[in-house]
């Protein structure tokens, strides 16, 4: 990336404002899950359009990923840590799933939010699903043939947790801790 | 859910399944690389175009295996040049 010499210095003059003004200890929550998202919002709501039918609204959109087993995992980087990661990073599938008023859409992605697989499960008759929250990722696990499985990190993307933990409830047909 | 479709053949779908086709209406799908119509992610082949899907394995286990034996390979000329 080369940079004329007004460019460079509105570069310069964004990093001292960023770095020594004290902002930086003012930085949300929320900005730093933004900062921190594999894929922006507006490009995630885009990637639903085509699949969404006349009058269907999102209501919450989550960023998942299926990792290979644990051990499988763990013995790839004993093997050697860089290929290992690499290895990991191959097999790994990730998942953009939204919530409407009617469905439950799933979508495989890879890249910059290429499509490459789609399922849905209609919101009033959802196969067995089981989901649980630990301290980073939410779990959720529909028992359909083939078996949804996927992990949502909280810092996926903004509000990725709330929004995860929503899906996972109205799959699984449990109330939301709080919710009336 | 009433009124729902089949995305393979546009019948309707009873509890989960289309009546036509029998297709579950929770399965996987994907676009055809070739003829770009929806099928069944699971198809070997496009019923339409009859388009084969590569399976993307085909690389990746070679690459992965290429990679360690890579590594181990650098690590034992390493090891002889220390």
């Amino acid at each position: 990336l080369w940079l004329n010499a007004a460019g460079w210095a509105g570069v310069q003059a964004q990093l001292d404002e960023t770095f020594f003004s004290g902002k930086r200890n003012l930085v949300a929550p929320n900005d730093l899950e933004s900062a921190m998202a594999r894929f922006k919002r507006e490009d995630i709501l885009a990637a639903f359009q085509p699949h969404l039918q006349p009058g269907e609204e999102i209501t919450h959109h989550a960023f998942g990923v299926k990792q290979p087993h644990f051990l499988l995992l763990v013995g790839l980087i004993f093997l050697g840590i860089l290929p290992g990661i690499i290895a990991v990073f191959l097999l790994t599938k990730e998942y953009v799933v939204a919530m409407t008023n009617r469905r439950v859409i799933i979508l495989q992605v890879k890249g910059k939010l290429n499509v490459k697989e789609m399922r849905e499960f209609a919101l009033g008759s959802v196969p067995p699903a089981t989901t649980s929250t630990g301290g980073l990722f939410t779990h959720i696990k529909v028992q359909s043939e083939p078996p949804f499985v996927a992990k949502f990190h909280r810092m996926g993307l903004p509000n990725n947790r709330e929004d995860a933990m929503a899906i996972g409830a109205a799959l699984s047909g449990q109330a939301l801790p709080g919710a009336a | 859910m009433s009124g729902q479709r089949c995305f393979f053949c546009e019948a309707a779908v009873v509890a989960d399944t289309c009546v036509s086709c029998g297709v579950s209406a929770s399965a996987p799908r994907r676009a055809c690389d070739g003829c770009q119509r929806v099928i069944l992610a699971a198809a070997p082949a496009c019923p339409h175009c009859a388009h084969v899907r590569s399976n993307e394995m085909w690389w990746k286990i070679p690459l992965i295996v290429a990679m360690f034996l890579a590594v181990f390979i650098i690590s034992v000329i390493a090891g002889m040049l220390v």
